[in-house]
């Protein structure tokens, strides 16, 4: 069962998230912050990570350098939620990274979907 | 007999106990204000995590709109209203179908639609805004006539709200509102109006061939130029050669640079011959938005205008024209010519591309 890290403050969106992923069988690890995540990152070993850019902490951007720092973790798959309106910032994810991006507000169905075609 | 001292004494003691009781009643009023807003604030907090979980089911899929409908009591229906109405923000696509029949089913339309016609204008943008989120397409009924609210904010979350449904249509009756005194509101509605696309160009065209206010009627010039509505070219140019508004006549050379048609470089080819420097400055930098090489001849006589706007305009679109443009530029700044003009020319010549 594939491992998917959730690293999102919002606890609607990450209660849905994990609700969808779950029902499609996944299993599903959620952390709030950004060093929470990059914590779980690192101990949790997940198979793909969705990881939110407006968080306390770090930010998804110093989260996503970090993990991409490490010569162990520079495969993994990260998917970043990005908010309507900074869709000028998916670029710069893409720079740092960034295996694909959802903007929100977005459909539950839709990260189910990005996630199987980010893990095929 | 008591003296008059004894009363004095009697007086002030009594007033004292007044006002000791006063006080000790304003401190136990306090406090029980205190100890009921904490019980309320919790007996919220808890009815609110316990409906927040139907919600996120809901949401997910895994619940349909009618069990949840029946879950909530009705005391509890605005606070569940608002709930929905923060996943409603969230997120997007199928949701909005099941959002929208447990919004019908705790009566969180008809509650808005009520509050739409509040004397209040804050309640009436409030409902505006909730009735959008709503996404149940038959609201549009009660925001329609919220677009010609007298004020601006209830406007505005009207027209955002009829976006979100996609009435867009119906977003043209907004178009009269573009005749707004201050320039920042007019600004606001153009920008809602850009968002809900073509729907709006008749309407659009309607204003700028009836309005008499010309800072109006150069908004929805600028608006139909950003959506390139190449249908209201003809009423552009009519704008452009018979408004004797400067500020019309600009934004109709902007529009047209915008369009980028070639129906339009006639017309702005005759806007180089207007009587003021800034209306002649927006054609040659229509023109030069174009970067068509047959208005190379009608553009190089700007470089020597004196506006130094209309040079450095004329030297731009030259830039923008190839090979041809840019040798032009360089041999006008090998011509004499004032200090300000050959600063224009270097500072332009320095931009462009070098060529390989």
């Amino acid at each position: 069962m594939p491992k998917i890290l959730v690293v999102e403050d919002d606890p609607q969106i990450a209660r849905i998230v994990q609700i969808k992923l779950k029902n499609n069988g996944f299993e599903v690890v959620h952390a709030t912050d950004g060093g929470a995540g990059l914590a779980a990152v690192r101990d949790l070993h997940p198979d793909l990570v969705l990881l939110d850019v407006m968080m306390p902490v770090m930010d998804g951007y110093q989260v996503l350098r970090a993990i991409r720092a490490e010569p162990k973790l520079s495969g993994l798959p990260v998917i970043m939620l990005t908010a309507k309106g900074q869709e000028r910032d998916v670029l710069h994810g893409f720079r740092d990274g960034a295996t694909d991006y959802i903007i929100k507000p977005f459909s539950p169905a839709e990260v189910v979907a990005r996630v199987q075609r980010a893990l095929r | 007999m008591q003296g008059v001292g004894d009363i004095f004494v009697s007086a002030a003691v009594v007033s004292e106990l007044v006002l000791g009781g006063l006080l000790l009643c304003t401190v136990l009023a306090i406090v029980l204000h205190r100890l009921a807003r904490l019980w309320l604030d919790t007996d919220v907090a808890r009815r609110r995590s316990r409906y927040d979980e139907s919600a996120a089911l809901l949401v997910a899929g895994e619940m349909d709109s009618l069990t949840l409908t029946r879950l909530v009591a009705p005391r509890d229906h605005k606070l569940v209203e608002d709930l929905l109405a923060e996943y409603a923000e969230k997120f997007s696509g199928e949701v909005h179908q099941s959002l929208a029949e447990a919004f019908v089913g705790i009566g969180a339309v008809a509650r808005n639609r009520a509050r739409a016609r509040s004397r209040f204008w804050w309640v009436r943008a409030g409902a505006a805004h909730r009735l959008g989120l709503m996404g149940y397409p038959p609201v549009t009924r009660a925001l329609r006539p919220l677009l010609a609210d007298r004020h601006l904010e209830v406007r505005l979350a009207a027209a955002r709200s009829l976006v979100e449904l996609g009435a867009d249509k119906m977003i043209g009756d907004l178009a009269g509102s573009l005749a707004e005194p201050d320039l920042f509101s007019g600004l606001r509605l153009a920008d809602v109006i850009l968002d809900a696309g073509h729907g709006a160009v008749p309407s659009l065209i309607r204003f700028v061939c009836t309005s008499p206010v010309a800072r109006g009627v150069a908004l929805a010039l600028d608006i139909l130029g950003d959506m390139r509505a190449v249908e209201a070219t003809e009423v552009i140019g009519n704008a452009l050669q018979h408004s004797p508004s400067l500020e019309v006549r600009a934004a109709a050379c902007r529009a047209l640079g915008r369009m980028e048609s070639p129906e339009a470089v006639p017309l702005l080819c005759r806007a180089l011959h207007d009587a003021t420097w800034e209306v002649r400055g927006q054609a040659v930098q229509a023109l030069g938005r174009m970067a068509d090489p047959a208005a190379l001849p009608m553009i190089l006589p700007f470089l020597e205008e004196a506006s130094p706007w209309v040079v450095y305009n004329a030297a731009v679109a030259l830039g923008s024209m190839g090979p041809e443009g840019m040798d032009a530029l360089r041999r006008a700044h090998g011509r004499p010519g004032t200090p300000l003009r050959a600063l224009i020319l270097e500072e332009v010549l320095a931009t462009q591309p070098q060529e390989v």
